[in-house]
């Protein structure tokens, strides 16, 4: 039952070839949900239910289609390519725990265990200063978030004597039986956790460590982690922000952050030379967009946040992978590839397009998800018209890799594609588009 | 006011004092000092609410191995008033009224919350601090955070090997 | 099912038109030509066979094909078409096939990655003016701008990529912005009713709240005056419309801005009658703002495609007159208008990239006495460009007169001011016609006149454009149970 275990033992060896089955495998073990294979009692510290075993095969796909099509980078990446895919592991397992936790001591554990890895995996590239800038930037501020994070923890343990994410309540006392220290302690951690999915003014580290790292572990922070942390959230908002809402009014809060995010994200995305900055403010934008999720936590929410981290994930792992194999970073380096790669500059126009949420791809029907799920509540109508106009600004910039790509002249220069990666490509796109068509065959998993 | 009321105040006293100092002393080293004393007089406060296993958790770890890791630190950049950069005034009056706010804003908040009130801690009381106690949870209730907590410490370690290791 | 067709048969031969650009680029022409005529057939035998079905009360549809696409949302795949939608599919492939014709000999770089985008933005146009499912409008409605973008940002003139994207980010905006809408009318209904969908002949009975009703009403709104366009929200359109290839701007001019008055005129109305009457006046002010201001523009332009691009502001002010006066005349009228406009227009910017072929310039000043050298390509365009000022006998004059017989019932001083366009109109033409093909010419040089291929696009547009003066009664015939059916709603 417990699949980090599965995953800590298997990590340490690794057949770079033989990982995806092994997580295709694990994959599938979860898939068939109700097996039960080996039954550990957590005290009710993890609680197993069906939007986490759907988001670990998620991720787990992801990882898989992210290690298949850019494992070869990722030995290249540095000298020790073995312990950067146990660290991958380590951060899977990190993943999982988030995915499951009911306690947050979990919360913390799982956090702590997915995040030491990216420090190093951040700092891998030694020889290179932006990377080491990176990771000691990257530390620090975790480190200071970790604090906040315990802080309010804490706190929170204070005001309600409880670890656990369900607490009982007897509504009496000033704020109908919610205590001001709980209040405080879900501030601070409201604040770790908008660090981690970098939601700003929380985001400040976002460009700078995803523009340092190595681009293979950036694709993976950028989309898998992240995915993980907007999980960890939402289970957050869905138990304790939900039961305390009338003690502090969480939507206006979450409705300023969103139009923060959204705002610095899409504006500064705008203005950026190199395409791997414009994907981590870009990055910044969709974590604004997947707040909308939390904004507003029901059904409709959560299915559509399951939603979005896939399309997105799918997307910018494809957008990435192909990012690496390019000889430039900048949107120069593009000029001219659909010439001399066709199959990379197709592909590449589908996740763009994915991304900025254009129809018959699955970015769409995320989006969409997210603005139904607040367009449901019936308020706050103002705050989906700010992030449909900042959806149409985000066309802006994954247009100009398109149109460098496409319209402009020039010999984007990239290191040898092999037939299996822009196979690998070609399928990836072609999951999204179906998803984009028919979403019915994703969404037929969530019922939950 | 019995012999624990007069060690409670002497103790405090002495934290918050000794927390000021770490604060402006010039000298890094002397700030480091002070905040060893900082941990020796929480390190008592915990004896006082007879959690020893904390009080003695709390010295190895912060006055034993992380004081030393910050004077190691500082030896090794060679801090001392001399090459302290000069900061920039307004960033020091901006910290101090965003801190200072956020101060004000807390303790109204902690002072308006009625279930604050007329509380005190239990002094000597409880059992729950003392580490047979804490076994027990320790390897009962929470057993897989404790197992999963060594996940975390393998990644730590590969991670540092990952980092340390020569090219 | 004759509708898939219809939109299939455009997607797969857009598709085949891109894998057969790999080996022969004369091959894809003829794919594309095929794809089109074939639905054009199609369309053709829709029309006769539901000719002259003027059933009042009755429904208005002849087709409806619905099966379910997403049901767990009540998404359907819900297609119809009735008289308005057969005569919108009429033009669609119509100008579809000129637009093939016209880029012939004009685009020789990725021959079939451009018939693939034409034919897709052609078959996003089919599915606005079929799809009853809002969520489905809502997705053709997004398929149509993509591969016009590409058409515009690839093919283009020189200052191509800012328009494209000023094009494809206002209304991507608008667009987005009717989604809010759609998913707000969808909530109410589901909370009205407690079934989830968003088929529109479910929506056509929930009653928002009137000042809801107008917000979401607004959406919509906003969504059809950009691709429309109505003028504070022209700004896109002459740009996309000069930087255009031939062909685009014809789809632009011909379809795309259709598709906004298609928009007000099924959705809006219909959806919100309430709330629409109240906005009338506005609607009207707005449209007779469009007229004089779009006429007064196109006079001072120097850039015939640019000139050509401001009469469909000017033009497209009537459509919107015309909506908003509730009246059968003029809503007859509104929908003549939405076809000799395409067909004039469009004629106009095929003539306009004819000459830039030739001359290699869209600068009026650099033009002058093509006349002598070109006299057939002179008399067609004297032809369109009264039938622009709207000349009887040519089909704008029915459609602007019946605008204003319409109108004029309602409020007397716009019409009037309406009327006043029609002079501007006059002035902007004929000053178009003089610098370009009258006057003494600008230099020596032998130019061709007409190629057969060109021969008989123009013919064909000619003959339509008189034919549709003489004889309009089959448009109106066709769009009568439509027209009636609204008019009596509101």
């Amino acid at each position: 039952m417990i699949c980090s275990i599965i995953v800590r033992n298997k990590g340490s060896f690794r057949h770079i070839a033989a990982f995806g089955l092994l997580i295709l495998l694990i994959a599938n073990i979860l898939e068939t949900y109700g097996k039960d294979f080996f039954h550990v009692n957590t005290m009710q510290l993890l609680q197993f239910d069906r939007f986490g075993f759907l988001f670990n095969s998620i991720a787990l796909g992801a990882t898989l289609i992210y290690v298949l099509l850019t494992g070869k980078e990722i030995e290249k990446s540095g000298k020790y390519a073995a312990e950067y895919f146990t660290l991958i592991f380590f951060v899977l397992c990190g993943i999982f725990i988030l995915s499951a936790y009911d306690n947050l001591l979990m919360l913390f554990l799982g956090i702590e265990i997915m995040s030491i890895p990216l420090y190093i995996l951040t700092g891998s590239d030694k020889r290179n200063l932006k990377s080491n800038e990176a990771a000691l930037k990257y530390f620090l501020m975790g480190a200071f978030s970790t604090g906040l994070m315990l802080m309010g923890i804490a706190l929170m343990y204070g005001g309600t004597g409880t670890f656990q994410l369900e607490v009982q309540r007897i509504s009496v006392g000033m704020y109908k039986g919610v205590s001001f220290l709980e209040i405080t302690g879900l501030l601070f951690l409201m604040v770790a956790m908008a660090f981690k999915v970098s939601a700003a003014p929380f985001h400040f580290w976002t460009p700078d460590v995803y523009d340092g790292a190595p681009a293979v572990f950036t694709s993976f922070m950028a989309t898998i982690v992240k995915a993980a942390a907007f999980v960890a959230f939402i289970k957050l908002c869905d138990v304790r922000m939900t039961a305390t809402l009338g003690a502090i009014d969480w939507k206006l809060l979450f409705a300023l952050i969103i139009v923060f995010t959204l705002l610095i994200g899409n504006i500064t995305a705008v203005f950026q030379q190199s395409v791997k900055r414009m994907l981590a403010y870009s990055s910044i934008a969709q974590a604004g967009f997947m707040l909308f999720a939390l904004f507003n936590v029901n059904d409709v929410a959560k299915e559509g946040l399951l939603l979005y981290t896939a399309a997105y994930s799918l997307a910018t792992i494809g957008i990435f992978a192909i990012l690496v194999k390019m000889k430039d970073y900048t949107f120069e380096g593009y000029n001219g590839l659909a010439k001399t790669q066709p199959v990379l500059a197709a592909t590449n126009t589908v996740f763009l397009l994915s991304l900025a949420g254009i129809p018959l791809t699955a970015g769409f029907f995320a989006k969409y998800y997210m603005l139904a799920a607040v367009v449901k509540t019936g308020s706050y109508i103002w705050l989906v018209v700010v992030g449909v106009l900042f959806a149409a600004v985000s066309v802006y910039y994954y247009f100009r890799v398109i149109q460098a790509m496409y319209f402009r002249n020039g010999n984007a220069a990239t290191e040898t594609i092999t037939f299996s990666f822009k196979t690998g490509l070609i399928i990836l796109a072609a999951i999204i588009i179906l998803i984009g068509i028919l979403p019915q065959v994703l969404l037929n998993w969530f019922y939950f | 006011m019995t012999a624990s009321e007069i060690i409670f105040w002497f103790l405090s006293v002495l934290a918050l004092f000794s927390a000021i100092m770490v604060l402006i002393s010039r000298n890094p080293v002397h700030s480091v000092l002070w905040l060893i004393v900082v941990f020796f007089a929480i390190s008592g406060h915990y004896i006082l609410l007879n959690a020893q296993f904390l009080a003695i958790v709390n010295l190895i770890v912060y006055a034993g191995a992380i004081m030393v890791l910050f004077l190691f630190v500082i030896m090794l950049m060679n801090l001392n008033t001399e090459t302290e950069p000069q900061r920039n005034t307004w960033l020091k009056v901006i910290g101090v009224i965003s801190g200072g706010l956020l101060l004000t804003v807390m303790v109204s908040a902690a002072r308006s919350a009625g279930e604050l009130s007329n509380k005190t801690a239990l002094i000597g009381a409880g059992d729950i601090g003392l580490i047979q106690n804490l076994g027990k949870v320790l390897f009962n209730q929470y057993v897989v955070p404790f197992e999963i907590t060594s996940v975390l410490f393998l990644s730590a370690m590969v991670g540092a090997v990952v980092i340390g290791k020569k090219d | 099912m004759i509708l898939v067709w219809m939109i299939s048969i455009l997607l797969t031969g857009g598709l085949l038109c891109w894998l057969a650009g790999r080996r022969n680029n004369e091959l894809v022409k003829w794919i594309a030509l095929l794809t089109l005529l074939v639905d054009f057939v199609l369309v053709g035998n829709l029309w006769f066979q539901h000719q002259g079905v003027v059933t009042s009360g009755a429904s208005t549809w002849f087709i409806d094909y619905k099966i379910n696409w997403i049901p767990s949302f009540g998404i359907s795949f819900h297609v119809a078409a009735d008289g308005l939608s057969a005569v919108m599919l009429a033009l669609t492939f119509f100008l579809g096939i000129l637009s093939v014709l016209c880029s012939w000999n004009e685009i020789t770089q990725r021959t079939g990655f451009y018939y693939f985008n034409l034919l897709w933005t052609l078959a996003g146009i089919t599915g606005v003016f079929v799809a009853l499912d809002l969520f489905l409008f809502y997705f053709f409605w997004e398929v149509m701008l993509v591969p016009m973008y590409f058409l515009i940002a690839i093919w283009g003139d020189k200052n191509r990529r800012y328009a494209a994207y000023k094009f494809f980010i206002f209304t991507q905006a608008g667009g987005l912005l009717m989604l809010i809408s759609i998913l707000t009318l969808y909530f109410i209904h589901a909370s009205q009713t407690g079934t989830y969908s968003y088929d529109y002949f479910d929506l056509l009975n929930t009653k928002p709240e009137p000042s809801t009703a107008k917000w979401i009403m607004m959406g919509f709104m906003i969504a059809f005056v950009i691709k429309l366009p109505v003028v504070p929200f022209h700004n896109w359109l002459p740009d996309a419309h000069s930087e255009a290839p031939t062909a685009g701007s014809l789809i632009l001019a011909g379809l795309l801005l259709k598709t906004g008055a298609y928009g007000i005129i099924r959705f809006v109305l219909p959806l919100f009658p309430q709330a629409s009457a109240e906005i009338a006046w506005w609607a009207m002010l707005f449209g007779v703002i469009g007229i004089i201001y779009g006429a007064m523009l196109a006079f001072a332009q120097t850039d015939v495609k640019r000139l050509i691009a401001y009469t469909s502001v000017s033009h497209m002010g009537f459509v919107l007159l015309g909506i908003f006066a509730f009246r059968e005349m003029a809503m007859q009228g509104v929908v003549m208008q939405m076809v000799t406009h395409g067909i004039s227009t469009g004629a106009l910017f095929v003539l306009a990239g004819m000459i830039k072929e030739r001359l290699h310039t869209r600068d009026i000043g650099q033009m002058g006495g093509l006349w002598t050298s070109m006299p057939a390509m002179g008399g067609v365009a004297m032809v369109f460009t009264m039938a622009s000022l709207g000349l009887p006998a040519l089909g704008n004059f029915v459609a602007e007169f019946l605008i204003l017989m319409g109108t004029f019932f309602v409020n007397v001083p716009f019409t009037v001011i309406a009327t006043l366009g029609l002079v501007f109109s006059a002035l902007y033409s004929l000053r178009l016609m003089q610098k370009v093909f009258m006057g003494p010419p600008k230099e020596e040089k032998h130019l061709k006149d007409f190629s057969t291929r060109e021969l008989i696009i123009m013919a064909v547009l000619s003959i339509s454009i008189v034919f549709l003066g003489l004889y309009p009664q089959p448009v109106m015939d066709m769009v009568k149970g439509v027209v009636l059916h609204l008019t009596m709603r509101s």
